[in-house]
């Protein structure tokens, strides 16, 4: 590990210059200096002060594999289109939580983890509304414990037993055709029966509480595993929201953020809930208390 | 149009000198890192370029932290220098000293 590519010899720097000039090259402009940011650091953590341009080869493989390839081949997984960042990698939790949660970085909208456009830093919220430092874990998540985590997918396994409940006592109640699909003005455009609603929205809330199992069950690798409850959480939510949603034959304009809120509203206290128990796993060790 | 680039690009470099610097003089928490480099104008540092330094500062073995109960709050993690990080204080200052030497007889000897 080195902290600066300025330790690098002449001959592995060259790499690492030549790399980022083709990984940065097709990205929009004002995005370069963060993900070259978020390059050095991962290259530094990577390199060694004696590292070969073949090491920089190896240490930057997976950071940008379409590079690695033929030219035809490369823009198809991350880059920008019509001014928005995209990233098609196989999504990690890892990536999840180091995307959703980075109390450190100041910006409230990232590049996203995994699809087109943003997704909201949930560390930066919760250190500008002061619940969190922004150097609470050394680490994000790598101290916080395993009983954590267990509670931590309580989260989850509530709003799927929530959805659950919902068609339970409802089910019968509710009307033949449902709404699929909302405007952007949160009225439904288009349809579905009340048994495919059904299907779908308990498949998303099974899925969710089934990573949210495994999250829990799972040991070791904190921040993949808090990216995997993250997004448990999120499916989870998700479906509650479309619940609600499907709910209303009318809809309005309350859906949308309904639908954003329940989605971001578990993941962030999902994320906020682990790194807290990280802190304080971190101050008892420290403090003996 | 090219100088604040060109700027933040040697401010960019001694970054790690600066909080390596701080350090070598007692331990800090992190928001009194951030203020004493906010403080000097010229190294133009926010708590975003600080607080990422400090993790990777960490994660090479530089630095330490350590919670510690405050008189006026809730605990403060606090930072110092490892016995790798005195070293690489010591080496970059002394590689600092000598750029900033050759480069000022330089520019003395043809302004």
């Amino acid at each position: 590990m080195i902290t600066s590519l300025d330790h690098l010899t002449p001959a592995a720097r060259a790499a690492v210059d030549g790399w980022m000039d083709q990984a940065l090259g097709d990205v929009d402009a004002d995005l370069r200096p963060a993900l070259r940011d978020e390059y050095v650091t991962t290259l530094c953590e990577r390199l060694v002060d004696d590292a070969s341009p073949a090491d920089v080869a190896a240490a930057t493989a997976d950071l940008r594999p379409e590079l690695a390839g033929d030219p035809a081949s490369r823009e198809r997984l991350t880059g920008t289109i019509l001014g928005m960042p995209y990233d098609l990698r196989r999504p990690t939790g890892a990536r999840l939580s180091a995307t959703l949660w980075n109390p450190a970085e100041e910006r409230v909208l990232v590049p996203r983890a995994f699809g087109v456009g943003w997704d909201v830093n949930v560390g930066a919220l919760a250190v500008k509304a002061g619940l969190i430092e922004p150097d609470a874990e050394d680490e994000p998540f790598a101290s916080t414990p395993d009983g954590a985590f267990v509670r931590a997918a309580t989260v989850p396994a509530a709003l799927a037993a929530a959805v659950a409940a919902h068609y339970l006592v409802r089910g019968r109640a509710l009307p033949d055709r449902l709404p699929r699909h909302w405007g952007i003005d949160g009225r439904p455009d288009a349809w579905t029966s009340k048994r495919a609603a059904t299907g779908t929205d308990l498949t998303l809330a099974a899925a969710g509480l089934g990573l949210a199992a495994l999250a829990a069950r799972s040991r070791g690798g904190g921040a993949g595993r808090a990216g995997r409850m993250a997004a448990a959480s999120g499916l989870a939510g998700s479906a509650a929201a479309m619940c609600v949603a499907r709910s209303s034959e009318r809809g309005g304009a309350w859906v949308p953020p309904l639908v954003v809120g329940s989605i971001l509203g578990p993941v962030g206290v999902t994320l906020f809930g682990l790194a807290r128990a990280g802190r304080d796993a971190e101050r008892r060790r420290d403090l003996g208390r | 149009m090219d100088k604040e680039p060109r700027t933040a690009q040697i401010r960019k470099g001694v970054v790690e000198l600066a909080v390596l610097g701080l350090l070598s003089d007692g331990e800090r928490y992190g928001s009194q890192i951030v203020d004493e480099l906010s403080a000097q104008p010229a190294l133009a540092l926010t708590a975003g370029t600080v607080y990422p330094l400090l993790s990777r500062l960490l994660k090479a073995g530089l630095i330490e932290s350590t919670w510690r109960e405050s008189p006026v709050g809730p605990p403060r993690k606090y930072y110092r220098l490892t016995a790798a990080g005195r070293e690489a204080h010591l080496a970059q200052r002394a590689a600092w000293e000598a750029v900033r030497d050759a480069l000022d007889t330089l520019l003395q000897e043809h302004s």
